[in-house]
């Protein structure tokens, strides 16, 4: 929780634009820092941050499913596709659909540049999808950086080829339609409507019962519906 | 080995001035001795520009602006000609890269429901294949890079629009990944159609549900984030960002430290250090000053 704090402090735009960040020292420090992070990371059992997985009862799997048994928690009565991709960390609640092709707890997007360099930040979070959620084929649900959950409320339906990214708060009963792009860090509230193809920008928050009309690009924050 | 127009005359074309050429391309690429297919009238200044161009197929309106030293057959749909002309060569062995048995590196993490072709494919050490992912042949994938989930690196690319109708695409080129590329899951990067590859530079970071066209060449550095269409023969700088659902043109060229935000649609060039808002493209160091003065 204190890295998170201080990578989102690091993130802002205070500190990312002041001359201190754009200082080749200071590039190197952070540089150092996260590539360390990113080695200690995925060898640390501190950091690893794995629950046991478990079953439920009355799942449909279809065989060609490849799912980390042993790091991955479903309810009862889910049906999951074939070829959908469900990696560690990821609980899945009950009557959960998840259809062909989608893909569940991979890396997020979450990269820095500096001193001349691409540094990826390892992610050790990882996803919850609640009760009666429909998610469609070829979807992606990012996992979250640093031991956090990418959440998805409960009867929310998120239709075909879209892309949640990491660190999302998805509240419950929302619908995403097809073709849609949430950058990371954004807050869904309740009862949103997201229309087709939309671009919805990082760090946002949508308040409750907002509806986005399709194609929209949304770079401002939404405010609740009264 | 170079051919002459005119002993590959082809059906409903005109030869106006005789030319020879060695390969295929497009108007950027940079092929010994190409031919090259030219339908909008911004193309002739970058066949001037470009001294790999040695013949071109072209609309009758666009004959006389064509500089003298190449060679132009007109043709009344010239694009249709140009990828019958491909599918009649890619069977030469000059046209086409040539197949080798695999070299997969014992450092390697595969996957065991990856599927990789029996030959014409290179892994270097230290490459990470995960789950479902399907990689074609002449696939070259060099040290250090990650190919995630249900992704398909090589898919032969679609036939090529306004050619014509049954005409299949017969891809003679392939894909190239450079150093610690990272390739997130759903992405499909389409084979080169002609003799060369799709490359991606080192160090470029690709994101969910991204389709990256034939003959692509990306730059180093480049983050290139969610649901990103990139057309046909782009050239993308290095160090570019381009934001979620950003579909790029078919055949234009983005320059270095390109900003491309969120949403927007590319169908022109884009010189250096730019920003580019919807359709616009505006100074990126003034833009910022701008945005600071807010």
């Amino acid at each position: 929780m204190i890295l998170q704090k201080i990578f989102l402090k690091l993130k802002s735009a205070q500190v990312a634009d002041s001359w201190v960040m754009h200082t080749s020292a200071m590039q190197q420090v952070v540089k150092t820092c996260l590539k360390l992070f990113n080695f200690l990371a995925p060898n640390l059992p501190f950091w690893r941050r794995v629950k046991a997985g478990s079953f439920g009862v009355g799942n449909q799997i279809h065989p060609a499913a490849i799912i980390d048994y042993g790091r991955v928690t479903i309810g009862d009565c889910c049906s999951i596709g074939k070829n959908v991709v469900i990696e560690k960390n990821t609980i899945i609640g009950n009557h959960v659909t998840l259809r062909e092709g989608a893909v569940i707890g991979s890396e997020g997007f979450e990269l820095r540049r500096l001193a001349g360099e691409i540094i990826p930040v390892a992610h050790l979070g990882g996803v919850i999808i609640h009760d009666n959620v429909c998610i469609g084929s070829r979807v992606c649900i990012d996992k979250s950086s640093f031991g956090e959950y990418t959440e998805i409320g409960e009867s929310t339906v998120i239709l075909d080829g879209v892309e949640v990214g990491h660190n999302i708060k998805i509240g419950k009963e929302v619908i995403v339609s097809e073709g849609t792009m949430i950058g990371g860090y954004s807050k869904i509230g309740d009862r949103v409507r997201i229309g087709k193809k939309c671009s919805i920008a990082d760090g946002l928050s949508l308040g409750d019962d907002a509806v986005i009309p399709d194609y929209a690009v949304v770079t401002r924050d939404v405010k609740k519906a009264s | 080995m170079d051919m002459k127009l005119s002993e590959w005359l082809l059906e409903k074309t005109e030869i106006i001035r005789d030319g020879s050429f060695s390969s295929l391309g497009m108007v950027y690429t940079r092929n010994p001795r190409q031919i090259v297919c030219v339908t909008r009238e911004s193309d002739i200044l970058k066949i001037s520009q470009n001294p790999s161009v040695s013949c071109v197929i072209t609309t009758p309106a666009l004959v006389e602006k064509i500089p003298d030293t190449i060679g132009i057959v007109s043709s009344g749909d010239p694009r249709s000609a140009f990828f019958a002309l491909h599918a009649l060569l890619c069977h030469l062995p000059e046209f086409t890269l040539q197949p080798f048995a695999n070299r997969i590196s014992a450092s390697s993490k595969i996957h065991p429901s990856a599927r990789i072709m029996a030959n014409s494919v290179e892994i270097g050490n230290n490459v990470v294949i995960e789950k479902n992912v399907v990689i074609n042949e002449q696939t070259v994938i060099d040290e250090g890079s990650i190919v995630r989930s249900n992704s398909v690196i090589g898919c032969i690319p679609p036939a090529p629009g306004g050619a014509a109708a049954g005409l299949l695409s017969q891809p003679s080129g392939g894909v190239h990944l450079h150093r610690e590329v990272d390739i997130h899951a759903n992405t499909c990067i389409h084979r080169a159609l002609f003799k060369g590859y799709t490359e991606i530079g080192k160090q470029s970071k690709i994101d969910n549900l991204d389709t990256i066209g034939q003959g692509t060449i990306i730059g180093e550095r480049c983050l290139i984030c969610a649901g990103v269409i990139i057309g046909e023969s782009v050239s993308i700088g290095d160090d570019g960002w381009i934001g979620p659902n950003v579909s790029l043109d078919n055949q234009i060229a983005i320059g270095k430290n390109v900003y491309i935000t969120i949403g927007s649609t590319v169908t022109q060039d884009i010189d250096d250090n730019k920003v580019v808002k919807d359709n616009y493209a505006l100074d990126r160091e003034r833009f910022r000053k701008v945005m600071r003065g807010m």
